[in-house]
């Protein structure tokens, strides 16, 4: 069974979503509903540090578009934080890196978001 | 289990039972020393296909396994995906435009593409109310 981890605090004005494991469809719809419930609280900047996550599966990654388009509905913006290679690849092969803003390091979103 | 040069395994068409069998898979071509990304996309395109099939499989055929079978053969990794079920030729289905699937914030619809573009070779057979889909990946180092 798929196992995904994920929690959050705040920086200032950014919601920080670290996230471990598995996106996948069987972890997709719970993390959706943590991201949705983020931005209903009113989060207008979401960065989601992926270091470690693992494995992505095109329900993940339809998370990250969904949510993205959800909170851009409300002035906001999401963004991703410390890709490592594997996940790297997998955004680059299927077109999707330059589609999202993509930070090298945590220190350098918390700088520049 | 594996049968000498080939890997295979029946799975129900539930969530886990994809995952599990995906996991199988990647430790199979990992003792067949396949280099890791080419693991990478494998079990990724196959985790892809099964869900596809879970999530979208007429309810007729639920109770229907689904076979999966895996062989290395030189530098080609072929997996073989076979179902019973209503025929779907995923291979006919058009591909989404990415940017205007980003844009529209639509939270699905991406597995068949990440099957295709994954994949080196995506061939589809229809025989008997079996779906037959067969995914080849190429490596340069595969013993």
């Amino acid at each position: 069974m798929a196992v995904l981890q994920y929690s959050s605090t705040k920086k200032g004005d950014i919601t920080v979503i670290q996230i471990g494991g598995s996106l996948d469809a069987e972890t997709a719809p719970k993390f959706a509903e943590k991201l949705q419930g983020e931005i209903n609280k009113g989060s207008k900047k979401l960065l989601c540090d992926i270091h470690q996550l693992n494995y992505i599966a095109s329900a993940g990654l339809g998370v990250f578009i969904s949510m993205n388009a959800l909170i851009r509905k409300k002035g906001g913006e999401l963004r991703l934080s410390s890709m490592n290679a594997k996940t790297r690849k997998i955004f680059t092969l299927l077109g999707f890196i330059n589609l999202f803003v993509v930070y090298g390091t945590m220190k350098e979103a918390l700088e520049k978001f | 289990m594996a049968h000498g040069q080939t890997f295979a395994v029946e799975i129900a068409r539930e969530l886990k039972e994809a995952d599990a069998a995906k996991k199988k898979i990647s430790a199979y071509l990992k003792k067949k020393h396949t280099p890791d990304d080419v693991i990478a996309n494998c079990e990724l395109a196959l985790y892809e296909v099964l869900v596809n099939i879970v999530e979208h499989g007429s309810d007729r055929f639920r109770s229907e396994t689904i076979s999966v079978t895996c062989e290395v053969d030189g530098k080609r990794v072929l997996m073989k995906v076979s179902n019973k079920g209503d025929q779907f030729d995923l291979t006919r289905t058009g591909l989404p435009d990415i940017v205007s699937h980003y844009r529209s914030g639509k939270n699905r619809g991406l597995g068949i593409y990440f099957v295709r573009t994954l994949m080196d070779e995506v061939n589809y057979s229809f025989n008997d109310k079996i779906n037959v889909l067969e995914l080849i990946k190429y490596a340069g180092s595969i013993d």
